[in-house]
């Protein structure tokens, strides 16, 4: 039992090592600014981080090409709250960390299923958005709706991120 | 590869990185970054996942290694921050939306694209084999046999007990086995040269 044990521990251990992004220490060192700057902005600010880091080293930031606009758009809303404000900024930086990502001529149909999915999923909530002065207790409806939105829109740029970053 | 909580950091780089300074903060990520990323990329599939991951690790070194009590070495202390922050994306919902497109194997091989040294052979069916096991069974495979965690400590980190983590292994090695088995079969089968 083991020896079987420690078969395993040397066969594993043995496996080769990665390699961490040449670049990676600078981009953390952004991160831990970005962060202590706009606390409330977590995973999203570390993903800007990375590729703000990354900028240099990656071709498809560089040319200012003409873009379609964001293939998701949010709904106005007038906020009722700081809260609902700071998570709309939050949603705003989403957006642009959206625009900034490449459009890819071929996508896995997997990932693609995946990004259709959230983005009906986004539509949804952008609809119920967008009729939310006629709810009873709008101001409390539209913050969740729109922690919703910011959870959303935190996926899609991860799996465009995700898909960005690995060869087809 | 040393088990990371093995790797040395001189004690004036230790010190000199607790209050503060600059250059012994990078000394301590030059020394450090390497075998946690690999831990990185094996308990995470997604190369993109595993380097945000490895982000966050260094930028709470960052902003806690003043607080660090030395009740264990330094290397223990970031790894046990990666394998926190690890368990916690493995845990998280938007992991498991995605665990579905990562069992596709096709796209699963795609993403464990080993690195410069890349595998080859038998290690190269064993790191494909391991990164076929779901992802809490692979975490308990590597910190157990790799990092030489205990099945209390992996038990604790999961929020689990120690019968969690031994039948996770157990389990997992008898999967990997087979999955080793398979391939070989495979490449039995296929000969490269026509007859």
């Amino acid at each position: 039992m083991h020896a079987r044990l420690s078969e395993w521990s040397a066969r594993l251990a043995a496996l080769p090592d990665f390699e961490p992004p040449a670049d990676a220490w600078q981009a953390i060192q952004a991160a831990r600014r970005l962060r202590g700057s706009t606390a409330s902005l977590r995973w999203p600010s570390a993903l800007a981080a990375t590729l703000l880091a990354a900028a240099a080293g990656l071709p498809f930031l560089l040319p200012p090409a003409p873009r379609e606009p964001v293939s998701v758009i949010g709904p106005t809303f007038d906020p009722a709250s700081p809260a609902t404000a700071a998570i709309q900024a939050q949603n705003a930086w989403l957006e642009s960390l959206l625009a900034a990502l490449p459009e890819r001529r071929a996508m896995r149909g997997s990932t693609a299923f995946t990004v259709s999915q959230l983005e009906d999923r986004l539509a949804l909530v952008d609809d119920r958005l967008s009729r939310i002065a006629m709810e009873p207790n709008a101001p409390e409806f539209s913050e969740r709706l729109w922690r919703q939105r910011v959870e959303l829109m935190n996926s899609l740029v991860q799996v465009r991120y995700a898909d960005a970053a690995s060869p087809l | 590869m040393p088990r990371i909580a093995d790797i040395g950091i001189p004690d004036s780089v230790a010190a000199a990185a607790r209050s503060g300074d600059p250059q012994a903060l990078e000394a301590v990520y030059r020394l450090t970054a390497g075998p946690i990323y690999t831990l990185l990329r094996r308990l995470v599939r997604r190369p993109a996942i595993a380097e945000e991951l490895l982000q966050e690790t260094f930028v709470d070194v960052l902003e806690h290694i003043g607080a660090f009590e030395e009740r264990c070495s330094l290397a223990a202390w970031i790894r046990s921050i990666a394998v926190n922050r690890a368990l916690m994306y493995l845990r998280s919902p938007w992991h498991r939306s995605l665990e579905w497109l990562d069992a596709d194997p096709r796209h699963a091989d795609g993403l464990t694209i080993e690195g410069p040294k890349a595998a080859a052979g038998a290690d190269g069916e064993l790191a494909r084999a391991l990164m076929r096991l779901p992802a809490l069974s692979r975490a308990v495979v590597w910190l157990h046999d790799v990092e030489g965690y205990t099945h209390i400590e992996i038990g604790l980190a999961l929020g689990r007990t120690p019968s969690f983590s031994k039948s996770q292994l157990s389990r997992a090695h008898a999967r990997l086995r087979d999955l080793l088995r398979g391939a070989a079969s495979i490449g039995e089968g296929t000969p490269c040269t026509p007859a």
